[in-house]
């Protein structure tokens, strides 16, 4: 069965199309790649929009996969979570394309899309996450810019939602340390760089909701004790009622090379055991759970991917995430595999002119 | 109008007395990182009696959630929770198609408004619905300010 599936959930925009569980193509298309193709003129240059880079998105998957639209069997697309103006154009076309030619629309939830990722397979028909299928119970979590969540799956589309956080995402939180440590967006890679070379317990960061037998994760009071110690190393830590003596002209202007790495250290070490502790807190109690498959763009962090195998190792879980790093961030490959199964279990779209964006959709 | 709270509790009863929620509203969040915008959105949810739980919208920049009113509103009210921290540039902002994007007897809140403040006010002008700009400053790491100040 060959799918064409479209994400347009926030930043980028990506078109894939697979065959069964291969990917034959998968496409991503910026601002800068309409510049390329169209010499320097960019359709209404102003504006970012998913809309214009989706035709050119669709064009380039087919032309990688050697297909035409009418050998395309079924259209997938994202339907939430995500920026609404953005889905918007992805269901958009998606409807257009499913309608227009007689296919089935499949509408696929991101998250889902995420753990689903780890059975996506190459042209050689080799899983990307070295998982073939999923061995039901199995824990799914999505660390994201967006999202920190672990489920338990009994099944295909049988999700328990276990964990989850109260305010801020885990990619969030590495992202909002990277700016007060003046290291630019999105900052997850430039951190862990530093980190090896920084003292994990130089500062001594909380690890939210690690006292709590609540599986619930917390990273907001992370992010601001991370911004107390940088305005105390700043020496500008004064208590002036009514003055904003927290602001801070610019955020890296007095912290020294070696205070950037070891707060950058310390600061993972502490992101990575939050989450571990819940993770820990759901082998001990799911103890007949042997598979941990995860999804989201924070497993490019190997630091988390060496602290969880050897967590896993620990109680017999094993681990699993895609390599390829476009698996892990957003991508439309992932779309197309979740798609596949939707089509088994028969999670077709009934009538294709009522199909909806979702923006605060979850599992 | 500025008040001081150290806990949610606090902050929930100032909100509760400051804001009319049983009308379209769109609320302006000033405040540096960690100051307390998005404590203030999920006390807000709260109190519209949202149960969803409800995070920090950096990465997804527009989250919406239906908000539970009684049977007798023809209208169903939706809170939008946007946080401008990832918009960049004004054409950005315009992608957002604001205020296209909520109905003014919705309750908007707007966190890092102040990153773009003459679009907003602008934007805010055309809907003519109740506006807000609230700034939350932080005094120590226990104390933090809030000041309401009417827009419209």
């Amino acid at each position: 069965m060959k799918i064409l599936a479209i994400d347009t959930s926030c930043d980028d925009t990506s078109v894939a199309i697979s065959e069964d569980l291969r990917i034959l193509a998968n496409v991503f298309w910026s601002k800068i790649k309409t510049h390329e193709k169209w010499g320097g003129v960019v359709p209404n240059e102003a504006k970012r929009q998913h809309e214009e880079f989706l035709d050119p998105a669709i064009e380039e998957s087919l032309n990688q996969s050697a297909l035409k639209l009418e050998e395309i069997d079924a259209i997938a697309v994202t339907y939430g979570p995500g920026l609404a103006v953005a889905l918007e154009a992805g269901v958009k076309k998606a409807k257009e394309l499913a309608s227009n030619y007689k296919k089935p629309l499949i509408p696929v939830n991101h998250m889902i899309g995420h753990i689903y990722s780890n059975l996506s397979r190459d042209i050689n028909n080799n899983s990307l996450s070295g998982l073939t299928e999923f061995k039901f119970p199995l824990f799914a979590l999505t660390i994201s810019g967006g999202h920190t969540d672990l489920y338990l799956m009994k099944n295909h589309f049988e999700f328990e939602h276990l964990a989850y956080t109260l305010d801020d995402a885990i990619g969030e939180s590495f992202d909002k340390v990277g700016r007060l440590l003046g290291l630019g967006f999105p900052a997850g890679a430039k951190i862990e760089l530093l980190a090896q070379a920084g003292d994990p317990n130089r500062y001594a960061f909380p690890r939210p909701m690690s006292n709590s037998q609540e599986f619930r994760w917390s990273y907001s009071g992370l992010k601001t004790a991370v911004l107390y110690e940088v305005k105390k190393i700043q020496g500008e830590y004064h208590s002036k009622p009514g003055k904003n003596v927290y602001k801070l002209e610019d955020e890296s202007s007095k912290l020294t090379e070696k205070e950037t790495v070891d707060l950058a250290a310390s600061f993972q070490q502490a992101a990575i055991e939050t989450l571990l502790n819940k993770i820990e807190m759901a082998y001990k109690k799911y103890s007949d759970v042997k598979t941990i498959v995860i999804g989201g763009g924070v497993i490019a962090n190997t630091t988390l991917r060496d602290q969880l195998k050897n967590l896993s190792d620990n109680y017999g879980v094993e681990i699993y995430y895609p390599k390829p790093m476009w698996l892990c961030t957003d991508n439309a490959a992932m779309i197309a595999t979740a798609a596949h199964f939707y089509f088994d279990y028969g999670l077709v779209e009934k009538n294709i002119d009522s199909l909806q964006r979702v923006p605060g959709l979850s599992i | 109008m500025e008040f001081q709270f150290s806990n949610p509790h606090e902050l929930e009863k100032i909100i509760k007395d400051q804001i009319d929620l049983s009308a379209g509203n769109i609320l302006c969040l000033e405040g540096e990182m960690g100051a307390g915008k998005t404590t203030f959105t999920q006390i807000l949810g709260g109190l519209l009696g949202i149960t969803n739980q409800i995070n920090s919208p950096t990465f997804i920049i527009h989250n919406e959630y239906l908000i539970p009113d009684k049977p007798e509103l023809t209208n169903q009210r939706t809170l939008h929770h946007l946080d401008l921290y990832r918009i960049e540039s004004k054409s950005e902002l315009v992608e957002l198609k604001l205020p296209e994007a909520f109905k003014t007897y919705d309750i908007v809140s707007i966190e890092w408004a102040d990153k773009f403040k003459p679009e907003i006010l602008h934007t805010i002008e055309k809907t003519g619905m109740n506006a807000l700009w609230i700034q939350i400053q932080t005094v120590t790491e226990n104390l933090r300010t809030i000041n309401f100040e009417k827009i419209i």
